[in-house]
């Protein structure tokens, strides 16, 4: 096999329910070495969350289910595994930091047993006293007082308590990380704090990391690589670098467009116009062709539309766009993009 | 400029109540409950048009009569038809039920936002009288001021909405102090809107619609509450023919004449089943959170 | 904590007194000649109106007001029944151990089998077993509880001759009147466990136990249950501190020589004393059950713990301002 330390292959999730489908994931693939931070980033219920609930295989099911694709992690196939295996992965090899720190917290124990938890889960023979001692230890590495240790989750903040979560995610020293969100909910000094010392924390330990945001402050900051994800599907994917540098897709585009920026002399943001799609009724296509900018300036250059069906709310819209999904292609060695009209390399392996 | 935004907020109200009734009507059992229900009452409403017999007329060549063509579930120790009599008798069955919901709905409703409304000294005052009456198990309070009061609708009536108000107002109470913190209502306050008007305009509509699927829910258990009054031998009494009071007549017979206070209890078990399957599902599809 | 224990207790034994005045109030009005129902009509009137002078019938409303209040607060002496002619304490503290028993057992069948029930179909959701649970529940729900009595002693009693149809004796006399009690208690925890269950099953913080990689099994008893349960424990409390008072019409049915029927007996005899008696101790002995289910409770939550925490500290501040 590789000698990547993840690689994630062609990944596909479906949720069901009441007879519809959504297609959450569509075919996501990437691979991140060891130490190496890759940053998700995309709109709300583009899937970010879900591929990282199929690494633990810890979404709902039902209605989740994961219909292909194949997760590599350190040569082994995490979703051939028997579920029994699975139990030492997780929280052990791989841990999670949860999205919303008020709520990922048992509200009915104290944070020092639920962090001893995960250690005396993870180490074989350990004592429940070497358990606490390592959960202490824990706990004043993320900057709480080890008095604190038989408090209550309602007795915290929200930095303190998404801190308990990193805690109690890095308590077993994990490979790797999954960090959805993990400062979303956080105040902005509190975020940088938390930033801070979760990558101190990672360069330490040389945990992998894949982290979920939005944010893009976040990603220039904390990744080595970017993949961006638009309905279930990585749009572009490439170093920071390639990324921020040479942003080649017209969601990518959109997305540094709608930041507001100091340095620019223009007077209004460039936001993406639109909402993002239904999933469960996905466009045909490129999934992001009705909102985007560059077809519908294409579209104006060239003669219109030939094709009788095609003609009237398709009329600014490249024919291209609608009739295949566009592949990820390699535009710059290590940068794909998977647009129809942009980025003419030749297609990645 | 305020008129299409009065529109929208028009048509949003109307799609959400059309939501919660698709979603109603997607519940098979809710459907089902609301069909029975309705009719009972259609039956027990029109009973002259339904009852075989008059629910008072004595045959003596029928006492005690087991179920036949002629008498469908037969008939009582002084050869009444119990069929008609169960028609009949739904007429007050359902009229106490609805009647002592609705009373204490309303009194919930009335004082219960008032209370949670003005806080402070008044809130404190209301929430020691009901912690007062409600020292007194309800079925107790019920049953001693049904004994004080006498037999009678009237009465039974009284008997059983004051058992139910305390607990109506504290349910209310909690719901006013919910909305009370919500932000909306400073936004009332800010807009300069006078106290009367934020709490009919904008509190109460919040807290009607559970108010109302309470209520529902609790018809059911009136019913029962009334039936076992009239069994202990209060509330409403033979020979009027209340279906609590037909059991217990008929409980004399039991060891001989089982059938004679099986089928009063059948009519009470699909009235309440039938009501508990529709709240049930008015429940469900006001709140989608339970849905799967 | 203590504190609050005190505080308890004294609003508690105010509330009792307010009880007291109105049940008194309440029977006052209640219609009947009690000299009659003691003496009959067969003894001349004189007889009659010598009992009523005797026992203090004719004194002004007040006057009888106060003086059973202070027989009852300062001396407990709840008054002699018209009809046994015994003191109501006496003859309440027989039956209580019987209606204690019988409301006791019903709550320990209702949290055994009911909360189990409801767990499992809710870990179950959407199986056959749920939806038979849920129907199961519903039809016990809506089924009088006296009526569904009187079926049993048909069925077993009269066509089947297994158990006696009433009164007091031997294990078997109990087991109709514990299931007739309990049966729509069961039906409630369970569909309220179900519903709990539910709402946790949702939460972020069973998701980030699964992620810690805990089995199943304690997701579900560590993580899953202790916040489940909570209202579960809530309403379980209720059930408690009614389970006294509730077994009226189910003593009624099976001829059950409880408080609730020496109450009922009360009533018929117009014996105020028991009546009035009976309905105070059984609202001191709920009111009692109800302040040790919320301290339990309190200590099962650590955040309402923490409001007996703040009620302290709060309180100290008002002190110290």
């Amino acid at each position: 096999m590789s000698e990547k330390f993840v690689e994630v292959k062609d990944l596909h999730v479906q949720y069901s329910s009441n007879r519809q489908i959504v297609h959450a994931v569509n075919g996501v693939s990437f691979d991140i070495d060891k130490g190496e931070t890759l940053g998700l980033v995309g709109e709300t219920g583009a899937g970010k969350t879900t591929i990282a609930k199929a690494i633990l295989r810890i979404l709902p099911d039902p209605p989740a289910k994961v219909t292909a694709g194949e997760i590599w992690l350190d040569g082994e196939d995490l979703l051939k595994k028997p579920e029994k295996e699975m139990l030492s992965i997780r929280g052990g090899k791989v841990a999670m930091i949860f999205q919303d720190p008020m709520t990922a917290l048992n509200p009915t124990m104290t944070v020092g047993s639920q962090i001893s938890e995960v250690v005396l889960l993870h180490n074989e023979g350990i004592s429940k006293r070497q358990a606490e001692e390592r959960t202490v230890e824990m706990l004043e590495l993320v900057g709480i007082p080890a008095i604190r240790y038989g408090e209550y989750p309602h007795q915290f903040s929200g930095g303190m308590k998404q801190r308990v979560v990193i805690a109690m995610a890095l308590a077993c020293n994990p490979e790797l990380l999954l960090a959805d969100e993990p400062t979303t909910a956080l105040d902005v000094t509190i975020q940088a704090q938390v930033l801070e010392m979760m990558m101190e924390l990672k360069k330490k330990l040389n945990t992998s990391m894949i982290l979920i945001t939005h944010d893009l402050g976040v990603v220039a900051e904390t990744c080595d690589k970017v993949a961006v994800i638009y309905a279930g599907k990585i749009v572009e994917y490439g170093s920071k670098e390639d990324i921020f540098r040479h942003p080649t897709h017209p969601y990518t585009l959109g997305l540094f467009g709608s930041l507001p920026k100091l340095d620019d002399d223009s007077k209004r943001l460039s936001p993406i116009h639109g909402l993002p799609p239904d999933p469960t009724n996905l466009p045909e296509g490129c999934a992001f062709h009705p909102r985007c900018p560059l077809t519908k300036k294409t579209a104006a250059h060239k003669s219109p539309v030939q094709d009788e069906e095609a003609k009237g709310k398709r009329a600014h819209i490249c024919p291209v766009c609608f009739e295949g999904e566009p592949p990820l292609r390699e535009i710059t060695p290590g940068h794909f993009v998977a647009c129809h009209l942009c980025g003419n390399g030749k297609e990645a392996e | 400029m305020k008129h299409p935004e009065h529109h929208e907020q028009k048509r949003k109200k109307q799609s959400q109540f059309l939501e919660v009734l698709k979603r109603l009507a997607r519940k098979p059992s809710a459907m089902i409950g609301l069909c029975i229900f309705i009719a009972v009452i259609l039956v027990c409403a029109l009973a002259p048009v339904f009852a075989p017999y008059d629910p008072n007329y004595m045959d003596y060549t029928a006492i005690n009569a087991t179920p036949s063509a002629a008498h469908l579930c037969g008939c009582d120790n002084l050869g009444r038809d119990i069929l008609s009599r169960l028609i009949y008798g739904g007429r007050y069955s359902l009229s106490l039920g609805f009647t002592c919901a609705l009373i204490g709905m309303f009194f919930g409703l009335a004082f219960g936002t008032l209370v949670g409304y003005s806080g402070g000294a008044v809130d404190n005052v209301a929430m020691r009288i009901c912690d007062i009456w409600m020292a007194i198990p309800g079925m107790l309070l019920c049953i001693i001021l049904s004994a004080a009061l006498g037999n009678g609708i009237p009465q039974t009536i009284v008997a059983m909405t004051m058992g139910g108000i305390p607990g109506s107002i504290r349910g209310t109470r909690a719901m006013a102090l919910r909305e009370r913190n919500m932000e909306y209502l400073e936004a009332a306050k800010a807009m300069n809107c006078s106290k009367a008007k934020i709490l009919y305009k904008h509190m109460l509509p919040n807290i009607v619609a559970p108010t109302i699927i309470g209520t529902t829910g609790q018809i059911g258990g009136t019913i029962m509450q009334a039936a076992g009054l009239s069994f202990i031998g209060l509330g409403i009494q033979p020979p009027t023919p209340e279906w609590g009071a037909m059991c217990s007549a008929g409980r004399n017979f039991i060891l001989t004449y089982p059938h004679l206070m099986l089928w009063p209890g059948v009519a009470i078990l699909i009235t309440v089943l039938s009501i508990n399957m529709f709240g049930d599902g008015l429940r469900d599809a006001m709140d989608p959170r339970l849905k799967d | 904590m203590w504190r609050y224990i005190v505080k308890r207790l004294i609003a508690l034994v105010i509330v009792l007194l307010c009880v007291a005045v109105i049940i008194f109030c309440v029977l006052w009005f209640m219609p009947g000649d009690p000299a009659e129902i003691i003496l009959g009509m067969s003894v001349p009137e004189a007889d009659r109106e010598a009992l009523r002078i005797k026992m203090g019938w004719n004194d002004p409303f007040l006057l009888q007001l106060g003086r059973y209040m202070r027989d009852v607060f300062l001396h407990l002496d709840f008054g002699d029944s018209y009809q046994y002619k015994v003191p109501v304490s006496q003859g309440f503290m027989e039956r209580l151990p019987r209606t204690l028993t019988l409301g006791l057992i019903s709550v320990f069948i209702q949290t055994v089998i009911g909360i189990p029930l409801g767990v499992s179909a809710a870990i179950h959701r959407n199986t056959l077993q749920d939806q038979g649970l849920l129907v199961f529940a519903m039809v016990f729900i809506s089924v009088p509880q006296f009526w569904f009595a009187l079926m049993m002693v048909v069925l077993f009693s009269v066509k089947l001759g297994w158990l006696p149809p009433f009164g007091i004796g031997s294990w078997k006399h109990w087991i109709m009147p514990i299931i007739a009690n309990s049966i729509s208690g069961i039906a409630m925890n369970a569909r309220q466990t179900r519903s709990a269950v539910l709402e946790t099953i949702r939460s972020d913080f069973v998701t980030t136990a699964r992620a810690k990689g805990l089995p199943e099994g304690k997701v579900i008893y560590k993580h899953m249950l202790p916040n489940a349960l909570i209202p579960v424990i809530n309403g379980l409390g209720m059930q408690l501190s009614m389970c006294v008072g509730g077994t009226v019409v189910i003593e009624s049915v099976f001829s059950f020589p409880g408080v609730g029927n020496y109450m009922l007996n009360g009533i018929n005899g117009l014996d105020y004393p028991v009546v009035r008696g009976c309905v105070l101790i059984l609202a001191a002995v709920s009111a009692v059950m109800t302040l040790v289910v919320d301290l339990v409770y309190g200590f099962l939550d650590p955040r309402i713990k923490a409001q007996y925490v703040n009620y302290a500290a709060k309180k100290g501040a008002k002190k110290a301002a």
